[in-house]
């Protein structure tokens, strides 16, 4: 098993290297780019770290000595991990700008360019979190079998990492009241290159006799506000965003946002699922090798 | 109706006929004000599309859930005027 189930580095960079000075002017300061947890008075910066502490709460990872963040983004939620007291906070992503970005910031952060199909941990982590990431797990021409053993195999290295008791916490968008064939060809092509949104059965399936899942929570309402809040900065700074990566580009964020409100918030043709999940030290089935 | 005011409900609605039955390339006057945009086959794409021209029509960001809000082109006129217009 390989990168090659999931989105190559080249889609991934392809997405999120497009300019980290274009995700400035319009994501909050800690550049956290996933669906926020907004509660009563909050901005966006707010609602963002109110979601990477509903994760790290939920992974039990608040003054853990290891934690690994797959698909770490800018490292908003590493840097929240050791405000949090975590000793070691470790960050996976496949986007070049991105390291480079908290490489500047933070010369000691432990960041690697790697996929997590590739990580191969010297002692095991307490808590892992993965938020905003797995949509770029599985390729979308998988069959749904082969799709099945990618994202068993992700559950599978979690389970490894991790020590007894220890939890992991994902964030990812579903496929709610749409067929994955409805999974429009603008989203599939334009924004997120060889990505697929999974159904809440497959991760459910994906995770038996590994982990159990202990919270589940459908916020798909979260990510229409986070696209309105993303959207109005983005128009607030139109020009210089221009300026930065072209027109062209600029109006297919803003209408990428306005699609994906309307199919978070009117149809819940996408959802937004936020998993607590706690390890199965003695798995009634024999774990994969 | 008012010459001085540029924007009326009337002359939204107009506007929103013509943009419609382009968008669905049909004859404005199989367009009918008081049906469900849903009715015509309005979808996401279609809704935005149609939400895009009227933002830059009147110059301002409107909510991309606008159509499903204000379902028929009176609905959606009325609101709309109550937005460009100062209030009394």
């Amino acid at each position: 098993m390989s990168e090659t189930n999931g989105a190559s580095k080249e889609a991934i960079q392809s997405h999120y290297d497009l300019s980290n000075g274009f995700y400035e002017l319009w994501l909050d300061p800690s550049m956290t780019y996933s669906c926020a947890l907004w509660a009563e008075g909050d901005d966006l910066a707010a609602a963002q770290t109110r979601k990477l502490d509903w994760h790290i709460d939920h992974a039990g990872a608040a003054g853990a000595d290891r934690v690994l963040d797959v698909g770490c983004g800018w490292g908003s939620g590493l840097r929240r991990l050791t405000e949090r007291g975590v000793g070691s906070a470790v960050g996976l992503t496949l986007s070049e700008a991105q390291r480079r970005w908290i490489a500047a910031r933070d010369p000691d952060r432990d960041i690697r360019l790697e996929s997590w199909t590739d990580h191969r941990p010297d002692t095991p982590y307490n808590a892992i979190l993965s938020i905003g990431s797995f949509e770029h797990f599985a390729k979308p021409e998988l069959t749904e079998r082969q799709r099945a053993a990618a994202y068993r195999h992700f559950f599978t290295q979690c389970w490894r990492w991790l020590e007894p008791g220890g939890r992991l916490s994902l964030q990812t968008i579903g496929v709610g009241n749409m067929t994955s064939a409805d999974f429009s060809d603008f989203f599939a092509t334009q924004i997120f290159p060889e990505s697929y949104l999974p159904r809440l059965a497959e991760i459910a399936e994906a995770a038996e006799f590994l982990f159990e899942i202990e919270t589940l929570r459908n916020d798909r309402l979260d990510y229409a506000r986070t696209l309105r809040a993303w959207r109005k900065n983005l128009s607030a700074h139109r020009e210089p965003a221009t300026a930065l990566v072209g027109e062209e580009k600029v109006a297919r964020y803003e209408r990428y946002f306005k699609l994906a409100v309307i199919a978070f918030e009117i149809y819940g043709s996408m959802t937004l699922y936020r998993i607590a999940l706690r390890r199965i030290d003695q798995p009634r089935l024999p774990v994969d090798p | 109706m008012n010459q001085t005011s540029a924007m009326t409900a009337e002359s939204i609605k107009e506007w929103v006929i013509d943009a419609l039955a382009a968008e669905l390339d049909v004859d404005p006057g199989k367009i009918d004000i008081n049906t469900p945009f849903q009715r015509f086959g309005v979808d996401s794409v279609t809704a935005v599309n149609l939400s895009g021209k009227l933002e830059k029509w009147l110059d301002r960001d409107l909510d991309p859930t606008l159509l499903f809000h204000y379902t028929t082109i009176n609905a959606l006129g009325d609101h709309l005027a109550t937005l460009v217009s100062p209030a009394p």
